[in-house]
């Protein structure tokens, strides 16, 4: 008896989620596609939120330690911003343990796209090496404080705690681990399911990248070198060397390529990181203006009150754009309520992804449109 | 495309903006903290400009960053919006400032960048501004010279309200 089979007409891929700790409910979104014969007609975002949404997101959930998300970026991008307010110095030792921190969350953002896009090709030994490689960047990362603690490198003017014993411990066993698995899962990148389901897949040229205001890794496999780190470096990234992976193609291939350059390139960083860390004063730096600034943090928002202080917010603003895992970041620090200033993300690059792939999917194969959502960073 | 070190002085590129400006003699130029040049154009002037400047050798400000935005200094419903630039060319950042009122119409910037739409949704949204074609009036013409922009589609327009819920939740989580 043959059955009948029904071709679904719609079908909705789930971002994939971050959430702050494991097994904790996250906002969650998609974009569901329409299909006429197989081929998408049109894709639409979604998000979880609502009741009605959350069936909807069935897609892949990998390993709970794949999905915790630290607030330290955040807090790291809003501590350079008031720093920048402040005119605040912060100690070479400090900037270079930021450098180091950067380095650590784009290793893990990339590690979990890779996880993500390795997956739905099915090539299970290079996942598990990713697994491996990601386990390791966020035992490196639990070494530090917790962003809201005095004691971290999160704070504005820093606070100078060294790093110890377990710091180096893991850091050499990252150094001394993760180069050999990455280039495991490089020579995957020659496996013949892989290029078949990667090579001139979702591909985007520069200009429809420039027109689409696309950045990151992105950007740099249509084959623009522009990476932030080099043209607007902050911390100690103007006395680290390192090289930008570009791609030709702007497919499938050369944003996970980019990504898999890029974190090699990222352990080369940390070692030089550990290599120049200068020695720790344990002195306490955060400043008094700090202290009492009664600062508050909801989201991605920072707010501090500096009105009884002789700091004001220069006519023109402060701005700071930094190169995030996914693509230029733009903060600003921006008059709030009440005489108080608020330090706000102004530009999420995952954004810019997302609407691009709204207009890019349309026309791809259901297939081929999955890949390509799960090639892009989008939240 | 790599990012030079083409110098260019920023009075050249205020006079460049200020050919593209019906009256030049208001243009108003800052330096910011960091820097950047900061000019202030008119509304009417912002495609043209904007045209000018992607376009151009030297300076090809390819890259449209962002619109953010501050309350303006004429009264309470005034707000400057800053368009960020940037010139790989140049490897120089620009900022051009356009002062208006909540809820004018403004032109939109998607017939340069389609990636525009979604910073520009944003201002709708904050701000409740109009971003249409500013299409050329014919001859005699008195009506409306403002035409809808057209150019984002209906489900695009939809995905926009989904993404603001879904990043408000992540922001607030």
């Amino acid at each position: 008896m043959v059955k009948n089979c029904e071709v679904a007409e719609e079908i909705t891929v789930p971002l994939p989620v971050i959430r702050r700790q494991p097994d904790s409910a996250a906002p969650r979104g998609g974009i569901r596609l329409s299909l006429s014969a197989q081929e998408v007609k049109e894709a639409v975002f979604v998000s979880g939120c609502g009741q009605s949404g959350a069936s909807d997101f069935n897609g892949p959930d990998l390993a709970p330690e794949l999905a915790s998300e630290p607030l330290g970026p955040t807090q790291l991008a809003q501590a350079l911003v008031l720093e920048q307010f402040l005119d605040l110095e912060v100690p070479p030792p400090e900037q270079w343990l930021r450098t180091l921190y950067f380095e650590l969350v784009r290793l893990r953002r990339h590690t979990h796209l890779l996880t993500v896009g390795f997956a739905q090709f099915g090539l299970r030994a290079a996942l598990t090496e990713l697994l491996f490689c990601h386990r390791l960047v966020v035992e490196q990362l639990e070494v530090f404080p917790a962003p809201a603690s005095a004691g971290s490198i999160f704070q504005p003017g820093g606070s100078r705690r060294p790093p110890d014993t377990e710091f180096y411990r893991r850091a050499a066993t990252l150094l001394e681990s993760l180069p050999a698995r990455l280039a495991e899962v490089e020579d995957f990148f020659e496996h013949p399911v892989f290029l078949d389901r990667t090579r001139g897949v979702g591909e985007l040229e520069i200009e429809a990248a420039l027109d689409w205001n696309i950045t990151g890794p992105a950007l740099r496999a249509t084959g623009v070198d522009w990476d932030l780190r080099r043209t607007a470096p902050c911390c100690k990234y103007e006395a680290v060397d390192f090289k930008l992976p570009v791609g030709n193609n702007g497919d499938l291939y050369d944003r996970f390529l980019v990504r898999l350059k890029e974190m090699q390139q990222s352990l080369k960083i940390v070692e030089q990181v550990l290599e120049q860390l200068p020695e720790f004063e344990a002195v306490d730096n955060v400043p008094e203006v700090i202290r009492k600034a009664d600062c508050n943090s909801q989201g991605t928002s920072r707010e501090c009150n500096f009105s009884n202080t002789e700091f004001q917010l220069p006519e023109t603003g402060i701005s700071l754009a930094l190169e995030a895992s996914c693509g230029e970041q733009g903060w600003e620090l921006e008059a709030g309520e009440k005489g108080r200033l608020v330090c706000r993300l102004r530009r999420r690059p995952g954004i810019y992804n997302l609407q691009l792939l709204l207009n890019l999917l349309p026309g791809c194969s259901a297939a081929e449109a999955r890949a390509t959502i799960n090639s892009f960073e989008t939240v | 495309m790599t990012a030079s070190n083409q110098e260019v002085d920023p009075d050249e590129i205020v006079n460049f903006i200020g050919e593209s400006v019906s009256e030049p003699g208001t243009l108003r130029s800052t330096t910011t903290e960091q820097g950047t040049l900061r000019v202030e154009i008119p509304a009417t002037a912002l495609v043209e400009v904007c045209r000018s400047l992607k376009d151009t050798a030297p300076y090809y400000f390819l890259h449209f960053s962002r619109i953010s935005d501050r309350k303006g200094a004429g009264g309470k419903e005034a707000v400057e919006l800053i368009y960020h630039l940037y010139s790989f060319n140049l490897d120089r950042r620009l900022q051009l400032s356009v002062k208006v009122d909540r809820g004018s119409n403004l032109p939109t910037l998607r017939s340069l960048w389609s990636g525009a739409a979604w910073p520009e949704q944003n201002c709708v949204r904050r701000f409740n501004l109009k971003f249409k074609n500013r299409a050329a009036p014919a001859a005699g013409a008195t009506g409306n010279e403002w035409a809808p922009a057209g150019v984002v589609s209906d489900s695009l327009e939809e995905s926009f309200e989904e993404i603001f819920r879904f990043r408000e939740a992540v922001d607030n989580w």
